[in-house]
């Protein structure tokens, strides 16, 4: 009776309790974590955005960082603090951005299967 | 206001709307979300999107939560119904007096002993409806910001809609009266006076209940319950006629008296009390968050 069961409760477990080892995260969250770690110590809101933009040539709305940066501050994946400020940036604060040990096996996870399901997989167009 | 956020940010109109979305935002994020727009220099329209985009996913995100819903249901829509209703009822059943005692005023109104008496009648009757007016209103934006506090502004402003729009298309008891008909029809007794009643008495008490919640201070108990107390007696006391009054503008009536001294009441099960219910549901809350508070505070309480 609880083998059909035990789907829905392990998903609803792992939402409960955000367990990104048995849910991927996806592909924006992986976007952001590989462009966090690119920058090391220089990530902050602005230079992700900018990293984003100039290595996936699409715009990358504020909306979407700054929510994404939290989602994945929730789930351990990140930690983000407020750094210095800068008179480049008018005397504000930058909100700093150090991708965990976790979030370092989420997205290595995410590029492994990326990578086992394109193997052998042709993107030549006609 | 703006300035004080981004000194950088340019001074054109369209940062202006900028500077008034950064608003929009918790404090620590819109210092980081301001910088991040300087340091890259996102030109306004871009920038505008960029925050309004934040802002509207804040929001959404928050309203995944069951309290603003609460807040909803249980305040903005059912409470701020009958606050549209009371308020221009108030304002358009003391139309008349003030029309006689402000614009046709004479020291003879408190020379003659008959007169007088009239005056204070209804200047006190005004006084008191409006005192209860304001107290429900209070603790209603309290308990907007108690419930929801990121959600506070957005659920006062639904509020104050609700107000102010929650009489359309109805009518009062004064205006379908006759003798009222030449003061009722001057613009400001028909359109100024009810909407600065909704304004003054509903729309600012409900701001600065949800400002105080917000402050998060506890608040005194012994004041409060006296004030409830009253408030809650000077709902009772006019209930019967607020909720015969809402129900005729409403067109829920009928010509013949029920068994409930209301016109046409008899059939609507609670309906004498339910402005009163309605009415009296924030001031329950605010009066048990305050004992609520107050208990925790008791050095012996576990």
């Amino acid at each position: 009776m609880t083998a059909p069961l035990r789907p829905i409760i392990l998903r609803l477990l792992v939402y409960l309790t955000h367990n990104v080892a048995l849910i991927m995260i996806g592909e924006f969250e992986y976007v952001l974590i590989a462009a966090a770690t690119r920058l090391g110590d220089e990530a902050y809101g602005a230079a992700i955005r900018r990293e984003i933009a100039s290595t996936t040539n699409r715009r990358c709305s504020l909306g979407a960082l700054y929510t994404t940066l939290d989602r994945l501050e929730s789930k351990g994946l990140i930690t983000t603090w407020m750094g210095e400020a800068t008179a480049q940036r008018g005397g504000r604060a930058k909100r700093m951005v150090s991708v965990t040990g976790q979030g370092m096996r989420a997205a290595t996870e995410f590029y492994e299967a990326v990578r086992r399901v394109s193997r052998g997989v042709s993107w030549a167009t006609k | 206001m703006g300035d004080e956020i981004a000194p950088d940010m340019p001074a054109q109109r369209g940062w202006r709307l900028v500077h008034l979305a950064l608003w929009l935002l918790e404090p620590t994020e819109r210092n980081a979300v301001c910088g991040d727009l300087l340091e890259s220099g996102t030109s306004r329209l871009p920038a505008l999107r960029d925050v309004m985009g934040l802002a509207v996913r804040r929001q959404l995100a928050l309203w995944l939560d069951w309290r603003p819903w609460v807040a909803l249901i249980g305040i903005v829509v059912p409470v701020g119904l009958l606050l549209s209703h009371a308020a221009r009822a108030w304002a358009d059943s003391h139309s008349v007096y003030l029309f006689l005692y402000v614009d046709h005023w004479t020291w003879l109104f408190l020379e003659i002993p008959g007169a007088r008496r009239d005056l204070f009648f209804f200047a006190g009757r005004a006084a008191l409806g409006a005192l209860a007016l304001a107290g429900v209103s209070w603790a209603s934006g309290f308990m907007l910001g108690a419930l929801s506090r990121r959600t506070a502004w957005v659920t006062l402003f639904l509020l104050g809609v609700a107000v102010l729009l929650g009489t359309a298309g109805t009518t009062t008891m004064a205006r379908a009266n006759a003798f009222n008909g030449d003061v009722l029809a001057m613009p400001f007794y028909a359109v100024v006076f009810p909407r600065l009643a909704r304004a003054i008495l509903v729309i600012v008490p409900a701001w600065l209940g949800l400002r105080r919640s917000l402050q998060g201070r506890p608040l005194a108990l012994l004041p409060l319950v006296s004030g409830a107390m009253t408030i809650a007696w000077l709902t009772i006391w006019p209930a019967e006629r607020l909720t015969s009054s809402i129900l005729r503008d409403r067109g829920i009536n009928t010509i013949e008296s029920g068994g409930d001294w209301l016109i046409g009441t008899e059939s609507i099960p609670l309906a004498p009390w339910s402005a009163t219910l309605v009415a009296l549901l924030p001031l329950a809350s605010v009066v048990t968050i305050a004992t609520l508070q107050r208990w925790h505070k008791r050095p012996d309480s576990v």
